[in-house]
């Protein structure tokens, strides 16, 4: 499967909600073990919100080896190459270790009992 | 139920044929201008009257004012209240600056807005990423002012926009996100300030953590650090101070982040955050309860290399 990022978000890949329609169209594919070309050709501004949502959001429950495998990113600018790679970084901590988030959250929680001691 | 009695204040206020008149000083930048933003608001709270603002003693309304002023206004109206400035007392120069802004024709007949050194006044309800993002590339980082190739261009416009993206998401405000600029030639820097009248920075980490006694740097200090979201849909998120911070470490400039009694700074010397006190001026009673961010970058553009090649390692 070949999707036009343009048809599907615009010029802007920037929104939450425009990325879970995205990966709404990829899902479904990867599952099946179908591989899938993402053409940005035609992007200009990327967020991480965008990502997140659209590709980060597929590590929940596929596997890198796999993601690496199917998924095909054309025509991504270099500074929407590298928000990519730092928003998939970030899930990978996030979806691989959902004990980080409750450890950072102890970590402040205790800071602040010692400080009220 | 609004109370008539209004907040003892630094500011001078008065009573005048049923109006409540605000004299709103010169306000420039830092920490000391918040704290003169956060007696503002606090002037207003309670206040049954109408409110005019009179700009009598101010000599200077910096772009984080000129945002702010519209929001309160706003805030004001969408209380149940009513609000204005009073024109005539407006100096010369600053209604220049509100013409050429085009905060007066938003409030008024009129004219502007105009191209000068001011970035447009704006008001959003809703994230139309379009208009934001138009705005960011063509508004503030005019061709004229930073020479930025066009992929550069949307670049730091996609960064910027993480300010928008988090207002939008988190703050939950109910007159949603007031935005002014100011290119300062000499000086070769470009202001952005992104006010919102939502919930708060501390609030959203306090509620979260499920800790209302969470000091507010504390919670200013949880929010900058990567990874971390308040946000309860299960996505991985958290980045976007993280962009922002690259984009000021690359760039040299800087970030101020103001929310409750809370402050966090990102500058060249690293991140810091600072609870109230006497940080804040002269704040009496309850804090801004929104968030204010300050970004200024510089606009020399050897300061800000993109870089070309992609890593040939695979992304996942």
């Amino acid at each position: 499967m070949r999707i036009e990022i343009r048809d599907v978000a615009g010029e802007n890949c920037v929104t939450l909600a425009e990325g879970q329609k995205l990966y709404e169209l990829i899902h479904p594919e990867l599952e099946k073990a179908l591989p899938v070309e993402l053409d940005f050709n035609g992007c200009q501004v990327f967020a991480s919100p965008f990502f997140n949502a659209a590709i980060g959001q597929l590590l929940r429950d596929q596997p890198p080896d796999r993601l690496n495998s199917l998924l095909r990113f054309q025509h991504l600018s270099p500074g929407g190459h590298r928000l990519l790679s730092r928003v998939i970084d970030n899930s990978k901590q996030y979806y691989s270790n959902e004990a980080l988030r409750s450890a950072t959250d102890q970590a402040i929680l205790g800071e602040s009992d010692e400080a009220e001691v | 139920m609004r109370d008539s009695t209004p907040t003892m204040s630094a500011i001078a206020h008065r009573y005048f044929r049923d109006r409540f008149i605000v004299d709103v000083p010169s306000i420039y930048r830092g920490p000391a201008a918040y704290g003169q933003l956060c007696d503002l608001w606090a002037l207003v709270q309670g206040v049954e009257a109408e409110i005019t603002f009179s700009l009598r003693n101010c000599l200077f309304l910096s772009q984080t004012a000129v945002a702010f002023l519209g929001g309160l206004i706003r805030w004001i109206e969408s209380s149940g209240g009513v609000a204005g400035l009073n024109w005539q007392s407006v100096s010369h120069r600053i209604l220049t600056n509100l013409r050429q802004n085009g905060f007066a024709a938003t409030f008024t007949n009129e004219y502007g807005p105009w191209q000068g050194n001011s970035v447009p006044y704006r008001e959003d309800r809703v994230d139309v990423e379009a208009n934001l993002i138009g705005y960011l590339k063509n508004s503030w980082l005019m061709e004229d002012w930073v020479h930025f190739t066009p992929d550069l261009r949307n670049e730091v416009a996609g960064k910027v926009w993480e300010i928008y993206a988090n207002a939008f998401e988190h703050a939950g405000s109910p007159v949603g996100v007031f935005t002014c600029g100011q290119h300062f030639p000499k000086a070769r820097k470009l202001d952005l300030s992104v006010i919102d009248f939502g919930v708060g920075i501390p609030a959203n980490v306090r509620e979260y953590l499920i800790n209302d006694e969470l000091p507010a740097e504390q919670a200013m200090e949880w929010a900058a650090q990567r990874g971390n979201t308040t946000n309860p849909r299960g996505l991985g998120r958290g980045l976007g101070l993280d962009v922002l911070r690259e984009l000021i470490d690359i760039n040299k400039g800087s970030l101020e982040i103001y929310s409750h009694d809370g402050f966090l700074g990102v500058g060249t010397d690293g991140t810091s955050a600072q609870s109230g006190g006497p940080y804040f001026g002269s704040i009496d009673g309850d804090p801004f309860p929104g968030t204010i961010v300050v970004l200024t970058l510089r606009c020399d553009d050897l300061m800000y290399t993109l870089a070309s090649d992609q890593p040939e390692a695979p992304l996942f």
